[in-house]
């Protein structure tokens, strides 16, 4: 399974209302082709933890969110560097079940909209995050971790 | 022999008249008698030097010295008597009350209980009668630390009274084989935390604890005898125990539920599953062929620009 890797030295630039904005846009993408599932509900725990948030904040937060509302929330990082980490981490949920959906793939190119982001470098870090989970799967093989 | 006895009790004579007119004779002129006498010198000058040095040798004589003389005698009886120092004995105490008390509500008092707290009565009535003669000594002396001195010592004796009456009315008198009564656990669980107060350190914050939450660290009730003391009702107990249960099952919530992550992240997959995922993420399907350093899967800004027009399409006509 898929874990957050989310770089801490970022993590320590968020104010609360970035952390909640993340997480938010986290349960939105997890939630967008209507399905929730337990690996996605453990990445969004993770992410909660890397972002110090505890388990009881976290299930607070875990309710699905309008779009717009989302959107308005993300559209306040101004950081790019933070809005590169956050659609890193969104297309790494995105492929925990494998399929990008096109719900998913909408979700996606709003958020990176919102903050500045060109559509050309979502694909490229879509491509990477591919990239990534491959040689966390073969990992897995090579290290005998299964 | 006659002329040695003679001269004996000449001397003997000399020294009683000198006791009867040394009351009327300046000191230092009794000094060189009584020099002239035991060393036989005659020479004026010389008992004049000789006196001299005896009488710088000899600070009592002088007046103002008489109150550091007091007050160092004070001194002297308090630290002996105190051991490390004055405020080291009266923690000292007050752990030795607290213990004797403790030591006689855990179950039966037997005769050691008994005797060890008669002990300590018997100490602090000795020690009394030492602090009264130090307090005395201060009193009477006028050297510049004795006021405080005295004022300390006035209030260390106060409460090794406090101390023993607190431990008298307290605790039993006698070897008992009856448990204690709630009331007399009451009793001693309030002694406790007024002996807590006396020793109360400056700047530091003591927890206010009901007298139940005292006994009950102090094991001297179990949870099911909560509803004896006044104010604590059985109501208020069961919410503590299930804040107590709530709390922990958190903490251990939180703790497991990382570890939990990680244990995850290598559930059991297969090697074909993995295979499947890989070659899913790589999105090779035979019969089409792979777009160069483009993968399938992956987004794609054409597909976004696609469906967000045909999303607000659908919006518009909605």
């Amino acid at each position: 399974m898929v874990h957050a890797t989310m770089n801490t030295d970022i993590v320590k630039q968020l104010d609360e209302q970035q952390k909640k904005a993340f997480l938010h846009a986290f349960i939105k993408m997890a939630c967008v082709d209507g399905y929730f599932d337990e690996r996605e509900k453990n990445f969004i725990y993770n992410v909660a933890l890397n972002l110090g948030l505890d388990y009881k904040a976290t299930e607070e937060l875990m309710n699905c969110q309008d779009t717009k509302q989302i959107l308005k929330e993300v559209a306040l990082i101004k950081n790019r560097t933070v809005a590169l980490e956050l659609i890193k981490e969104l297309c790494l949920l995105s492929h925990i079940d494998g399929q990008l959906s096109d719900e998913e793939t909408l979700f996606i190119g709003d958020v990176a909209q919102a903050t500045n982001i060109e559509l050309e470098k979502v694909e490229q870090i879509s491509n990477w995050v591919i990239n990534y989970l491959i040689l966390h799967e073969q990992s897995k093989i090579v290290f005998e971790q299964i | 022999m006659e002329q040695k006895n003679k001269i004996t009790i000449s001397r003997a004579d000399d020294y009683r008249k000198l006791k009867e007119t040394s009351r009327q004779q300046p000191p230092k002129k009794i000094i060189e008698e009584g020099i002239s006498l035991s060393t036989g010198i005659q020479d004026k000058e010389k008992l004049m030097s000789l006196a001299e040095k005896a009488m710088r040798a000899e600070p009592i004589a002088q007046e103002k010295d008489y109150d550091t003389f007091l007050f160092g005698i004070a001194e002297s009886i308090d630290s002996i008597k105190n051991g490390t120092s004055s405020e080291n004995e009266y923690f000292e105490w007050i752990e030795r009350a607290q213990r004797i008390m403790l030591q006689m509500s855990d179950g039966i008092v037997t005769q050691e209980d008994i005797d060890v707290k008669k002990e300590f009565i018997t100490q602090s009535y000795q020690r009394e009668t030492e602090l009264l003669v130090c307090l005395a000594l201060y009193e009477k002396s006028n050297h510049p630390l004795a006021k405080e001195r005295y004022a300390a010592l006035k209030l260390k004796l106060q409460r090794l009274r406090q101390l023993r009456s607190l431990l008298k009315s307290s605790t039993k008198a006698r070897a008992d084989d009856k448990p204690l009564t709630p009331e007399e656990k009451v009793r001693i669980a309030q002694s406790i935390r007024s002996l807590d107060e006396m020793r109360e350190e400056e700047g530091k914050v003591y927890e206010d604890k009901t007298l139940v939450m005292l006994l009950r660290q102090m094991h001297l009730i179990d949870w099911d005898e909560v509803e004896f003391y006044k104010g604590y009702s059985f109501y208020t107990h069961m919410l503590d125990e299930q804040r107590d249960i709530d709390f922990e099952e958190t903490r251990s919530r939180m703790l497991d539920y990382a570890q939990r992550l990680e244990d995850i992240r290598h559930a059991d997959d297969t090697k074909e599953q993995i295979y499947n995922r890989i070659q899913n993420l790589r999105g090779i399907v035979r019969d089409k062929p792979a777009e160069p350093n483009k993968i399938h899967s992956a987004f794609n800004a054409e597909l976004f620009r696609r469906l967000r027009n045909l999303s607000n399409e659908k919006n518009e006509n909605n």
